[in-house]
Order: C-alpha cells, then structure tokens, then sequence
C-alpha cells in the first residue's frame, strides 16, 4: 500500500515511517508541505496519506481541501496538536477521515491507521 | 615411385598417394598429334577420372608445349581431396584450470630465493599452487563430443575412407556431474585427479615434501596430510584435518577441524595457527595459537600465546612465557621456568564470548541512559505545561517514541546478555592441575582473581574455586586443601569483577523483565 507522510519536521516523519514499517508497510512517500504534497501525489498515487497541520508554504487544511478536488476517495489522517482539536470539525468537513493528537504514542498512530483502513475497507 | 606410362613422350605421373595426377610432355612430340582429345585418352588409359577442370588444365599445357616444343613441360591435370578424418572427443578444461596448469609449469625459484633476470617480476611464488584444487560447484571442463570423418576421392574416382572420431572414454565418479550440456561440474571441493579414463575430486590431499615453493601456499577443502614440513612464510588452510609429519617453521597453520603436529612449530614469534577442533603437538615456540577445544602439548610451549576453547590436557608438558588461556580444565606438567619468567595463566575464560558480552553491555548502558533521560524530559514537560504548544507536543511525541524504541531493544538484548553469561557458566571450568612444578613468577587468573606464585611448588597440585569463590590449592596426593594466599600474592582481578557485575545486572534486570511480561 502507498502511504505519504506529510510533514515539516523530518523527525515527525521518521516516527511515522517507523511505525508504517512495524506495521508492514514499505511503500512511503515523504513531502515537507502541502505544496510539496500536490506536486507528487499525481505520480504516486498514496492509497492514504498523514497530513499535519502545521506546515509553512501551504498547511494541511489548505491541503486537504485542493487534494480533495482531484482525490474524493484516498484516506486522510490529520495529525493535530490539542489547541487545534476544536478546528478538527472543519478538517472534517474539508474531508479529513480521521485524527491523532500529539503528542501521541507509537502505538495509538498505529491503532489510528488501522481503524482508518478498516473503515475504508468496510465502506 | 610414382607410376608412370609413357606414349609417344607423354608420360602419366600419379602419385604414391592417389590425389594428383600429372601429365608430362617431352620435347619432340608431334604437333599435329598433340590435341586435347589424345591427351585425355591417354589420361582415361590410366583411369583417370575426367573433368571440366582436367579438360581445362590439358588446354593449357598444349598451349605451353606448343610455345616451347624444345622444352619438357609437366602440369598437375587432376586432384582428389583427402580424406578428413573425424577428430576424437576430448576434455576442454576450463580457461581457469588450464591456466592453473600452466602456473604450476613455472619453473621455481632457486635457492637464493624467487626469480631471477629472466622471470616475470610480478610472479607470486608464495601461490603459486602445484595442485589443481577445485571448489564445489565448479566447472572443470566441456566433454567435447567426436567428429565424424568425411571420406576422400583419389583422382581415379576410389573413394578413401576416413575414420570418424573415437569417443571420449572418461569414467567420473560421483565426486563428479555431468550437465545436459556436457559440462563436468566438480559435486565437492578437493584435489581434481585424472588418471586415465578416470577422473575424480579427492577430498584429501597427500603432499610428498614438505609444503614450500614447490607446492605453493595450500588451500584446501577437506584434509591434508604433508610427508615432511611447511616453510617460513608459507601458509596450509584446510576445511579438514592438517596433520604434518616434519617441522612447521614460522607459517600459518589453519584447520576448520583438527591440526596434529607430529614434531612441532618453531614460529620465532611469527608462526600462527587456528584449529576448529583439538591440537596435538610435540613443542610449540614463538606461535600464536587459536584451538576451538581441547590441547595436548608432548613436550613444551615456550613464549607462545595460546587460548584454548576446550581443555589443556598435557601432563607431561613444560609452559615456559607467554600466556595460556583455557575455559576448562587445565593439566600442565610444568608451569613456568627457573628464574621467574613471566607467565600468565587465565582459567575458565572465552575471550571471544567475553568481548561481545562487554559490547551488548555498553549497548545496554546506551539504551537505559538514553530511555531515562527522554523519560525525565517528559515528565518534566508534563507537569511544567498545563497547555502544549505545537513544538512541545511534537517534542513529546519524540520522546515517547525514544522511550518505546528503547524498551523494544533492550529486552531481547538484555536476554541476550543472560544467555551469554549462561554459556560462560556452563562452558567454563576454573581448574589447574600442575603434575610435576609450579614455578615462582607465574601468574594465574582465576575468577576474579589474580594470583602470583612466590615460590616453587612441588606437583602434583590443583588449583580451582572453594564454594565461595576464593581461590585454594590442594596436593592432589593427599587430601586437604589450603587457601591458595599461603602459595601466592592474591590480588582482586577488576576486569573480570566488573565483567561478571555487569552480567548480573543484566541477567537480574531480564528476570524482572521475564515476571513482569508474566505477571501481564
């Protein structure tokens, strides 16, 4: 499956890489911000995607809304800060499918993507 | 003599062999009479096969006759073509053999040593091997099938018959396998040999002399037993027994199983060797020695270091310098020599096992420290923050992520840990048995200790471990044993007690590990 991380801090992308990896998955693309995001998601297509929501260029809600132009279909999850949570319902409505707050254990990303790939299974 | 027939000063030559015939023509013939026409019969007069090309040849050689009638004038006017016989089936060893072949034509060095004006300056005597050793799985040469021969005409129309090619008459044994393609391919490593019809892979390799220019460095995948000795410099490494009957001088000796010494190794600090398995020796001096398990010395061992991953068993022996190293039970006949010279004895070690104990310990340490101060961080970063900012939360999730990473690492490694001091429990033996003398100035390390002998002592004695781990030596012809401190000057050995401490920690932290896993 095709998972991209997207993520100013490389640190942030490297747990989720790890964690992706742990749970089997080896196929991960990186960006470092919406722009970046857009310009790679044609050529590779991610089966679903991580979006913070703090990045510089472009940040994850702006994101999320021009991916979902073209993409009504591919997961998203948004990974938010407590201060950011009441703002969750809009994310939602932008078309985000799921949320992880920071700071946030291994273990309860890992639970968060596989909820999201079940859900998506199911429907 | 080639036959001939003459008519009117025209003469017929065919050869002895059949395949030419010649027409020659002598001055005085008459013109009118020579024509094509007379010719050729003259020719089918001797049964000469006709052709285009005879025609052709007959026209040219009036045409030659009538410019120089005074001259005798001969020409070849008809040909056969020999027969081709087939050519027999062979063996065409690899490039690589045939290469091995002709390295081990090369003439040796002499005496003052490789090479003179004359030779190649950049030949390797040292591997210059005169044996041809193939690998498993190698190719060794393509069986060339026989050609068929192709029968020949003689120029009176016979046909000469041709041979076709024999068969390769080869018997390889099961050492040996042939592809669908034709290609022998060695099944084991050792010494290809080809006697004849047969040819086989020998998984021992007998060496008449000793090993040195002559036979080049040895590489060998199965056992080999050298006549006489190995030369200074020289190097014999066998995934079988190496047994020599001579002197080994100041080479390397390599054996994945055992390396028998029927006189010994004279290594002038130089020599090296490394068994898989057991040792036997008369004498080993100057060697640096690697024994997987067990020693047996006839003689002595002089200024040698020597670890042996078994036990030493050599009562007749004298160990004079050097060190000697055994993880289990050591039996010497003497230990050190007049005049105090140094010596030192470890008992119930695994260097090897050891070293990598001391690098997953220092892992550990990494682990632990680094798991603690993520965790002191973000205990901090908990109660000082009632609310997180964007940087902090992401800085915890760093840390949390550290400490879970650390925790999955140092488990199996603390389990590693405690298996190793296991295998350093079960594999090791602290005992020394001297048979006949125990000299002042050696030093013994046992558990964790060190003790300096301060004076002679008549064997039979042993030396081990009371319950407690104090250090004791008994006369193994009477009964008792005394605290080895009334022989020696005992000091505390800090390597091996720090070693050992450690190893319990961490086989204490993994018995914690192990019930709280349970206990979930």
């Amino acid at each position: 499956m095709r998972i991209m991380l997207v993520d100013d801090s490389k640190t942030m992308r490297s747990i989720q890489k790890s964690v992706l990896s742990t749970l089997g998955f080896k196929q991960i693309e990186e960006a470092c911000d919406g722009q970046d995001a857009l310009s790679k998601v044609g050529a590779f297509k991610p089966e679903l995607l991580l979006v913070d929501w703090n990045m510089p260029n472009m940040d994850g809600l702006s994101f999320v809304k021009a991916y979902r132009q073209q993409d009504k279909g591919t997961p998203i999850i948004m990974v938010t800060t407590e201060s950011e949570k009441s703002r969750v319902v809009e994310a939602i409505k932008a078309g985000v499918n799921n949320y992880v707050v920071k700071p946030f254990t291994p273990d309860m990303l890992g639970k968060r993507i596989q909820e999201t790939l079940a859900a998506k299974t199911s429907a | 003599m080639a036959a001939e027939s003459r008519n009117q000063g025209v003469t017929v030559h065919v050869s002895e062999d059949g395949l030419q015939a010649s027409l020659c023509l002598r001055p005085g013939i008459d013109l009118e009479v020579l024509t094509r026409q007379f010719l050729l019969e003259v020719l089918q007069a001797r049964e000469i096969s006709l052709s285009e090309r005879t025609e052709h040849e007959v026209d040219a050689l009036i045409e030659r006759y009538r410019l120089s009638p005074d001259e005798q004038i001969e020409a070849v006017v008809a040909e056969g073509h020999a027969p081709e016989h087939g050519i027999d089936g062979r063996l065409e060893l690899t490039q690589t053999l045939r290469e091995a072949i002709e390295a081990a034509a090369l003439p040796e060095p002499t005496a003052d040593g490789p090479g003179d004006d004359e030779q190649p300056e950049a030949v390797d005597y040292y591997n210059q091997s005169a044996f041809l050793i193939v690998d498993a799985g190698q190719s060794i040469g393509q069986v060339i099938e026989p050609t068929r021969g192709v029968d020949g005409v003689d120029v009176r129309g016979r046909i000469l018959a041709a041979k076709d090619g024999k068969a390769l008459d080869i018997k390889p044994d099961d050492t040996i396998r042939t592809t669908q393609e034709g290609v022998l391919e060695a099944e084991v490593g050792g010494l290809l040999s080809m006697e004849g019809a047969r040819i086989r892979i020998l998984q021992e390799l007998k060496i008449p002399g000793s090993v040195d220019f002559s036979t080049g460095n040895i590489r060998f995948p199965g056992r080999v037993e050298i006549a006489k000795g190995v030369k200074d410099r020289f190097s014999v490494v066998a995934t079988g027994t190496i047994e020599v009957r001579d002197l080994v001088e100041a080479a390397q000796i390599e054996s994945s199983m055992d390396i028998i010494l029927h006189k010994g190794m004279a290594g002038r600090d130089r020599g090296k060797m490394v068994a898989g398995r057991d040792v036997q020796a008369k004498y080993l001096e100057g060697v640096t020695a690697l024994i997987g398990r067990d020693l047996v010395i006839e003689k002595d061992v002089a200024s040698s270091t020597v670890r042996v991953g078994g036990s030493c068993r050599s009562p007749n022996a004298q160990f004079v310098g050097g060190s000697l190293l055994v993880a289990g039970a050591c039996q010497v006949g003497v230990l050190g020599s007049d005049g105090e010279s140094q010596m030192e004895v470890r008992l119930g070690r695994l260097p090897e096992i050891e070293r990598l104990a001391g690098r997953g310990l220092e892992l550990l340490d990494l682990l632990h420290k680094g798991a603690l101060n993520a965790r002191r961080e973000f205990e901090q970063m908990t109660q000082a923050a009632a609310r997180l900012s964007a940087a902090q939360a992401e800085r915890m999730t760093e840390l949390q992520f550290e400490l879970e990473t650390a925790e999955r690492h140092a488990g199996p490694l603390e389990k590693a840990l405690a298996d190793l001091a296991l295998l350093m429990r079960e594999s090791t033996r602290t005992e020394l048995e001297v048979i006949r003398r125990l000299h002042a100035g050696v030093e013994v390390h046992l558990g964790l200790w060190i003790a300096r002998i301060r004076h002679d002592v008549k064997g039979p004695i042993r030396i081990d471990l009371d319950d407690e781990g104090n250090p004791r030596v008994a006369d193994l012809n009477g009964s008792s044993s005394q605290p080895l401190a009334g022989l020696a000057e005992i000091n505390p050995d800090e390597e091996a007690i720090e070693l050992t401490r450690l190893l319990s920690e961490a086989c204490d932290q993994q018995s914690d590990s192990s019930g709280r896993a349970e206990a979930a």
